[in-house]
This record gives C-alpha cells, sequence and structure tokens, in this order.
C-alpha cells in the first residue's frame, strides 16, 4: 500500500477521533462551570428560603410572647391576681416535655417572680403530670419546677427606663443549664405607674430545636443575641465562623440594620459575606429577628455544588466512554478504508497496465502475424507438417488477440475486476462474469 | 512503381510491413518518428503515394504528423495504424479525422494489401 494513503487515512481517523475529543472536553469543561454555578445559585436560594423561613419562624415566636403577655397584663386590670395566675398563667408541659415556653409569670418590681413557685407541672388537660413522667422529665431538666431566674430587675429597669416601652425582649443569659431569654409586657396601672410585668421565659436550646433544626439538613448553624452571646452552634466550623464574625465587628452592624429593618414593618435584615476558615473559603448567609438575634449559616466552598460534580462525574465517564467507542469505531473504518483503498489503487494499477501490455502485444503481434502470414503466402503447395503449423500458430495468434481485447475491456472499465481476497495469501482477481460478456470490442 | 512511407516506432513493425509491400511490388520508405518523417518529406523532392501512420510515437504523435504533413507539404494520402481503436478518445479522433486506419495485429493477406492495391489504383486513377 502507498505509504500517504496510510498515513493519510490513520491521520484523518486521529483528526476526527481528536476533534471529538475537543468537542467533548470542551463540553465538560463548560458543564463543569455551568453546573456548578447552576447547583450553587439552587444550594444558595434554598439557604435563603430556608434562612427567611427561620426568620419568619424567630419573628412569630417573639411576637406571639409578646402578645400573650400583653393579654395578660389586660387580664389582670380585670381579675385578681391569684385567680389570673390559676386560670391562665400556668405553666403547660406536654408530655413529650417539648416545650419552647418554659414559663410565664407575673413579676414584681422587686424583680421576683410571683408566685414563682404557684405555676404547676400540668398537662394539657389541666391535671398534674404521672411522677415518673415528671421524674424522667427531671433527669434532663433539673429546673422544670422552678425554671425562674434569681431576679427579673432588668425587666423592670427597662420598662422603669423607657415608660413608652410596651415590651421587652432580654438578650440570651445564662440559667442552671441552659441558655434562656425573657419576652416581657410592662403591668401599669390607669395612671400608668408601673406596677410589675408578665415575663415569658423560653430556652434557646429548646427554641433552636423546635423551630430551626428541623430545617438545617446538617448545615453549620449558629444563633447569637444582640450582645454576642452564642446561642447555638451545630458544630466546630459554625463555632469557628461565629467567633470570626464577632470578631469582625459585623454583629453592631448587622443588628443595626435589623432595628432599621424592623422599624420598616420587616422580620429583619439579611445578608451574606466570605469568611475564612482555617485554609478553606467559607460562606456566611446572616438573618436577624429585628434588632434581637442573628442566625447563620456557613458552609465552606469545597461542599457547595457537590451535586454537579456528582453529574459532572457522570457526564465525564459517559463522555470518556463515547470517545474510546469512536475511537474504536474510527479505527476498525480506517482499517476497512485503507484495505478496500489499497484494493482501488492494485486495481488501477492493474488497468493501466493492461493498457501497456495490449500495446506491446499487438505491435509484436503484427510482426508474428506478418511473418506467419508470408510464410503461408510464399510456400509452394501443401508443405505438410509445416503449413499445419503455421495454421496452429495462426490459431495461436487469434487466441492472444482475443485476450488483448479482454484485457483492453478491462482497461476501458467495460468489465470489472472482482477481488477474492485469500487468507494468507496475496489479492487475486478476476473479471466479473456478469459483465465479462458485454464488453465491447 | 508507388512509393509508400511507413512511420512507426517498432522497428519489427517496420521491418514486417517493408517485406510485405516490397514483396507486393511497392516501393517503400520508413520513419521511426515523426520528426523523422518530416525531415524525410523536406530532403525529398518526390511525395509518397500513400503514408501509413502508427498514432502512437515518440514526441509528436501519428495525428499531430498527419495535421503537418497537410499543413507544410498539402499532403493528405495519409493512412493511419493504431494498437490503440479500443482506445475511446482515439477511436473518435480516428472517426473524426475520416481517413482509412488498420488496426494492430495486422492481416497483410486479406486486410492490408488488398485495401492499399484498391486505394492507390483509386488515387492514381
Amino acid at each position: 500500500m502507498n505509504r500517504q494513503t496510510f498515513l493519510d487515512g490513520w491521520a484523518f481517523s486521529l483528526l476526527v477521533t481528536l476533534l471529538a475529543a475537543m468537542v467533548l472536553a470542551g463540553s465538560y469543561l463548560w458543564l463543569r462551570v455551568d453546573l456548578k454555578n447552576e447547583a450553587l445559585s439552587e444550594h444558595r436560594r434554598l439557604v435563603d428560603n430556608q434562612l427567611n423561613l427561620w426568620q419568619e419562624q424567630l419573628y412569630d415566636a417573639k411576637w406571639d410572647s409578646v402578645a400573650d403577655t400583653s393579654d395578660d397584663v389586660r387580664h389582670l386590670g380585670s381579675y385578681d391576681e391569684a385567680r389570673l395566675m390559676a386560670d391562665t398563667l400556668v405553666w403547660y408541659v406536654y408530655p413529650d416535655g417539648h416545650s419552647i415556653i418554659e414559663g410565664t409569670a407575673v413579676i414584681g418590681l422587686d424583680g421576683r417572680a410571683r408566685p414563682s413557685k404557684q405555676a404547676a407541672v400540668i398537662n394539657d388537660a389541666g391535671e398534674p403530670l404521672d411522677p415518673e413522667l415528671l421524674a424522667h422529665l427531671k433527669k434532663e431538666k433539673p429546673w422544670l419546677e422552678d425554671p425562674w431566674l434569681g431576679s427579673y430587675q432588668f425587666v423592670i429597669k427597662a420598662f422603669q427606663d423607657d415608660p413608652e416601652r410596651e415590651s421587652f425582649i432580654s438578650p440570651f443569659i445564662q440559667a442552671p443549664g441552659r441558655l434562656v431569654f425573657v419576652i416581657a409586657a410592662p403591668w401599669r396601672d390607669e395612671a400608668g405607674a408601673l406596677k410589675g410585668a408578665v415575663i415569658q421565659q423560653q430556652a434557646i436550646g429548646q427554641l433552636f430545636n423546635d423551630v430551626i433544626k428541623p430545617g438545617t439538613h446538617g448545615v453549620s448553624l449558629w444563633l447569637m443575641d444582640a450582645k454576642g452571646t452564642l446561642g447555638v452552634a451545630t458544630d466546630q466550623t459554625a463555632r469557628e465562623s461565629a467567633k470570626i464574625f464577632l470578631a469582625s465587628g459585623a454583629l453592631p452592624q448587622a443588628m443595626a440594620k435589623g432595628l432599621k429593618a424592623a422599624q420598616e414593618g420587616k422580620f429583619g435584615a439579611g445578608g451574606s459575606l466570605v469568611q475564612g476558615l482555617g485554609l478553606e473559603t467559607a460562606h456566611l448567609y446572616w438573618r436577624t429577628m429585628g434588632d434581637s438575634f442573628i442566625v447563620a449559616v456557613v458552609e465552606n466552598t469545597a461542599g457547595l455544588g457537590a451535586q454537579g460534580q456528582r453529574t459532572l462525574n457522570r457526564f465525564g465517564a459517559i463522555a470518556l466512554i463515547s470517545l474510546v467507542l469512536l475511537a474504536a469505531a474510527g479505527g476498525a473504518y480506517t482499517l476497512l478504508y485503507l484495505r478496500r483503498e489499497n484494493r482501488m489503487l492494485e486495481k488501477a494499477a492493474l488497468r493501466r497496465y493492461t493498457g501497456t501490455v495490449s500495446h506491446r502485444v499487438r505491435n509484436s503481434l503484427s510482426v508474428i502475424r506478418g511473418v506467419n502470414e508470408m510464410f503461408q503466402h510464399k510456400l509452394p503447395g501443401d508443405q505438410g507438417p509445416l503449413s499445419a503449423g503455421l495454421v496452429n500458430a495462426e490459431t495461436a495468434i487469434e487466441d492472444i488477440e482475443d485476450t488483448v481485447r479482454e484485457l483492453e475491456r478491462l482497461s476501458q472499465g467495460q468489465v470489472d475486476l472482482v477481488y477474492d481476497g485469500q487468507v494468507g495469501k496475496a489479492s487475486m482477481y478476476r473479471l466479473h462474469p456478469d459483465k465479462k460478456q458485454g464488453g465491447q470490442g | 512503381m508507388s512509393l509508400i512511407l511507413i512511420v512507426d516506432d517498432e522497428p519489427g513493425v517496420l521491418q514486417t510491413f517493408g517485406d510485405w509491400l516490397e514483396s507486393d511490388g511497392y516501393e517503400v520508405a520508413s520513419a521511426g518518428s515523426a520528426e523523422e518523417a518530416m525531415a524525410w518529406f523536406r530532403q525529398t523532392n518526390r511525395f509518397p503515394d500513400a503514408a501509413l501512420l502508427d498514432i502512437k510515437l515518440p514526441g509528436a504523435n501519428g495525428f499531430e504528423l498527419a495535421d503537418w504533413l497537410s499543413k507544410d507539404f498539402d499532403f493528405d494520402n495519409v493512412i493511419f495504424l493504431t494498437a490503440f481503436f479500443w482506445e475511446e478518445e482515439t477511436r473518435q479522433e480516428l472517426v473524426a479525422r475520416r481517413r482509412p486506419y488498420f488496426e494492430k495485429p495486422l492481416k497483410f493477406t486479406h486486410e492490408v494489401l488488398p485495401f492499399l492495391r484498391r486505394y492507390l489504383s483509386e488515387n492514381q486513377g
């Protein structure tokens, strides 16, 4: 086979494979960026939605408590305090022990809960809990029957400092075994003099477990109050992030935004920023509940777009398999092409050669026939075997002429060569039987 | 005695053809190429009665030689010889020129000599 044809054939096959590889590689790189961005956008959208939901839930939890305490204050104006406590200011502990509100109480100007021991641990039917259940719950919450702080003077002081103040929400306060915060409404007489306050005390841990945790799906999350007290941090990444956030001075800015948003009637403020956590870069998404709390989700970039990466890996595997199959198909086609090309070249060479042979043989036959005819023409009479030999020579010449004509038909493409491949041997051709009879001489 | 010029690059053909024509009473001249034939025409005062021109020749071919003879010497009594009548291009050219031709291998006793006798007789007549 022509070496150039061989090289051209394989070069073409290689080129096609390379082009396909480039297209697939380009697609892979494009998809890699696109999928990561898409996955990242989708993930951020989900995080944003979740944070907005938490913000709304925290807002609702706060204002439900504010409304409850305000209602209780109104009742204090028309009920006997002891009766009010018996009728309304009871502490429900549901059998599963899950309750955001640790307790509701009336506090006096001395800052003490009155009557601090009066609230009973009862179920939703208003009956005392089963002693065994109570004992079980008290193992986890020893403060169950007496959750109150030593003093709520900070509540009284807040209302005394601002006579117009209608509600109060405290920062996180360390109580035995847990962090709590207090929501309160002022109890004033008709002249506006402060008589005390109604408070609701809630546990941060319980708030997190009931409101936030179901939506975390294992993300790193922290919850902090306006003074920088960390209420919840789900893992070390969250703790580290909260520490950096606090140290950066971003908390007062976030709370200022939260206050402004609350004044505009919104749940709070929100935003995002990039943090450096060790060697990794993390994205922090935060929301405030007014200017009281801030909840934040932190994620390192390596974790983002993981779904996109999985999809990309699948595409990469499929692309690689496709490329291998394409290369195999290209190789097989090239082999067949080169074999066919080889036969075509052989055929073309044979055809050209038959033309040359024909020319030479016809000239030689002219000489032989001339001599043969001369003998036959010049010999007088019958010369026996010599005359017979000359006649046989004439017949042989005519046979050769027939063969030459067949070669000429082949040379003109009027008949075709049919390739008969033979295992282990060189190629062999024969004239196509259908065309052999149809040639023009 | 009629003079016949044979132009062929095959010495065997020239020799055999010449022997046949001489044995039949013709005067024979020969050339191995178109250029040689043109030189013969320029050097000789006498034109042949017929020129047998092989088509495939080294250098200019038989068709070109016929054109030169016609143009330079106003000589058109040419008869072509060819081993390529099977070739479409050659066959079409021969038909278009409307000149006599013999296909190789030449059949002297049954084709060439009878035709030449008739042809020369008609042209001389």
